[in-house]
């Protein structure tokens, strides 16, 4: 083993070119799509039938949810934008109820679906409240805001809700992405030594197979986590990224994860016949996991119950949802015991039929 | 030291290799001889416990190959076909990869690969990266990560395969040296005839997964000492010339290579005049008549009917 660490060790040494270009890209398409969807926030233009003061009541609660930019229009104005495509949705206010107006549907749209039934929800609440008691009315309302204590509920698992941080999402996106990566490349290593006669060599010496494989294994994985790492730290410690206090949990979450790319990367391995299938592989499952998983965007906002029902056989999947968890959900590490176990699970079973299978080719 | 009984192997419809016999004895340098696709590569791969065989066994030092392997791993070194290096790294980090891998001590090993170095004459290129090397250079590093543990027994398969004539030399005289002098075993294949009848003390001889003949240089010539060469360069081989040659009662066997015509003819006939007679009555201009000893090239052709590289 200490053989195959030197020689991979050796390797990397006399070309690092291919860990660094990875591991900057990563941060620069975080960097770049965190920083441009951090600071962009979906316009919705709003028109509203009510009262002056409600509509101001309405666009207050509206505004305590961050995330979308808006501003009172006239209904020609609003059916127009929509209607042209220059904001993605549109809302009218009523005295009783509400509607949206959309072109297609976005995540835009779920986002403000969300926000609105709570604003609405809050401010229908507070003017029955004011009806049924003009006397204590007004303190009820304060009470309401300002209870003696409260229970909230976070879930990162939910379908009703979700809180979304741009930058998070790319950093964790972009990382657990290009990691796939620089795992399968590393672990590529037992296909080129077994294609080039250094397997059988190893093979008849007097190391075991099984070290030459945790070698390899071991690397890849080191390689990998060392990679994200590196990333996150960037974004925690250069850019001071808020983690939500969350940034060493985060870190012990993307073990499992960093563990299953190497058990995916060894199962593809077995199923490849040569280096060259291997390489064409790598790429469509990688960039399809990271699109099924969400990666790219966040899964909450994906409605195709196919792809859903696809995201639940996706790595990428369990670990966005165990780092949400521990991050911008403040839970900790046994809040996020559902999808780490899942992810530990998937590389046994991976690790597994992919060793039976290289082991039975050669 | 190593015994091989009745060995095959079968992938599905084909049989690789088909009850081969051999035996190996200390010190010797043996040849296993044949054309690409006999069974050679694939009968050292089970001679060295690399893949199992369908049938038969292999003993080392009357112990089991099959069963316990370790014991043979331990002694063997192999030079395998193609070139088993990091091509990314220097010849001496090869080389040290492959010392861990045979769990060398750490201090042992500096020596040892300076040692090999000065065998395979790479000493002034040890720093330099494999990939950088000529095809000669690798062969002979190649060779050296085989001999880094102090094997007494090395299988060398095809090690002078595409290389410049001068590396090649220097690598016969290595073989040649190396049991020589460290009195090292060697199973040494080729299809290059001149190699083998160059280094080995025995030789078998393999085609279609079989062996075919076996023994001694000299044993294995007898199989046609019965028989004279007769090597006839012509300015045109005329068909005529040939089919008379064919008819003749005394020809056993006859082939033609561009202008040249090869003849067996038994020891105790005098073919010379025949051979000037039937040229001059098919006006066959003749530019030279030679009387060979038998080669090994001849044997193969005796044996099997076809030329070693067809």
């Amino acid at each position: 083993m200490k053989g195959i660490l030197y020689a991979q060790l050796k390797l990397l040494i006399r070309n690092p070119a291919t860990f660094l270009i990875m591991t900057g890209i990563c941060i620069l398409f975080a960097f770049f799509i965190g920083s441009s969807s951090g600071t962009y926030q979906s316009y919705i233009p709003i028109y509203s039938e009510m009262e002056e003061k409600e509509t101001e009541q309405v666009l207050s609660h509206l505004q305590q949810y961050g995330a979308q930019n808006y501003e009172l229009v006239e209904k020609e104005v609003l059916e127009k934008e929509v209607r042209e495509g220059s904001a993605e949705a549109g809302l009218f206010l009523f005295d009783d109820h509400y509607e949206i107006v959309i072109a297609s549907k976005t995540g835009t749209f779920t986002l403000l679906e969300q926000n609105i039934q709570k604003a609405y929800g809050h401010y229908l609440q507070e003017k029955q409240l004011k009806q049924a008691d003009n006397v204590n009315g007004a303190q009820l309302i304060k009470q309401l805001n300002e209870p003696m204590f409260t229970v909230e509920t976070k879930t990162f698992f939910g379908e009703d809700s979700f809180i979304y941080d741009s930058k998070l999402q790319a950093i964790f996106g972009f990382a657990v992405f290009f990691v796939i990566y620089t795992i399968a490349f590393n672990v590529i290593h037992i296909l080129v030594a077994k294609q080039e006669g250094i397997w059988d060599r190893i093979i008849l010496s007097p190391s075991r197979k099984w070290e030459m494989y945790v070698g390899i294994l071991c690397y890849a994985f080191f390689l990998g986590y060392i990679q994200v790492v590196i990333v996150f730290s960037f974004f925690r410690y250069a850019l001071g990224v808020n983690f939500y206090d969350g940034f060493g949990n985060a870190l012990l979450v993307l073990i499992p994860y960093v563990l299953a790319i190497v058990s995916l990367s060894v199962l593809i391995a077995g199923i490849s016949k040569t280096t060259q299938t291997f390489n064409a592989i790598i790429p469509i499952v990688s960039v399809s996991f990271a699109m099924i998983g969400g990666s790219y965007w966040p899964i909450e906002i994906v409605t195709s119950k196919f792809m859903l029902a696809l995201s639940k056989i996706d790595p990428v999947t369990y670990v966005m949802d165990a780092l949400k968890a521990v991050t911008i959900y403040g839970e900790p590490i046994s809040g996020a015991l559902f999808p780490i176990s899942i992810l530990v699970l998937m590389s046994v079973v991976m690790m597994g039929v992919g060793i039976n299978l290289m082991e039975r080719r050669s | 030291m190593l015994e091989v009984t009745d060995l095959k192997k079968q992938y599905k419809q084909t049989k690789a290799v088909d009850g081969v016999n051999l035996f190996i004895e200390q010190g010797e340098i043996v040849g296993l001889l044949g054309p690409n696709g006999a069974g050679k590569s694939t009968t050292i791969s089970m001679m060295s416990s690399l893949i199992p065989p369908s049938e038969g066994d292999v003993r080392f030092l009357n112990e089991s190959v099959i069963k316990q392997p370790q014991k043979l791993r331990e002694k063997l070194g192999v030079v395998p076909q193609e070139i088993a290096l990091y091509l990314n790294l220097t010849a001496r980090e090869n080389l040290q990869f492959f010392g861990k891998i045979y769990k060398m001590d750490k201090k042992q090993l500096g020596a040892k690969i300076d040692q090999v170095l000065e065998i395979i004459g790479l000493v002034d290129k040890q720093n330099d990266l494999v990939k950088t090397f000529s095809g000669g250079m690798k062969r002979r590093l190649n060779i050296g990560v085989a001999l880094l543990h102090d094997p007494s027994l090395v299988f060398m398969d095809e090690p002078t395969v595409g290389i410049d004539p001068q590396s090649r030399n220097y690598i016969l005289d290595t073989v040649k040296r190396l049991n020589r002098e460290k009195n090292m075993t060697i199973l040494y294949t080729s299809h290059y005839m001149e190699e083998v009848e160059y280094l080995c003390d025995r030789i078998y001889i393999m085609d279609q997964g079989h062996i075919i003949a076996s023994g001694s240089k000299d044993d294995i010539k007898n199989i046609l000492s019965a028989e004279q060469t007769f090597q006839i360069e012509t300015a045109v081989v005329k068909e005529e010339f040939t089919n008379l040659l064919k008819e003749h009662p005394s020809v056993r066997q006859l082939t033609v290579q561009e202008k040249t015509v090869t003849l067996l003819v038994p020891k105790e006939v005098v073919f010379f005049q025949t051979i000037i007679e039937l040229a001059e009555q098919t006006n066959t201009e003749l530019k030279s008549v030679q009387v060979q000893k038998p080669s090994l090239e001849d044997v193969f052709l005796h044996l099997t009917g076809r030329a070693l590289r067809d």
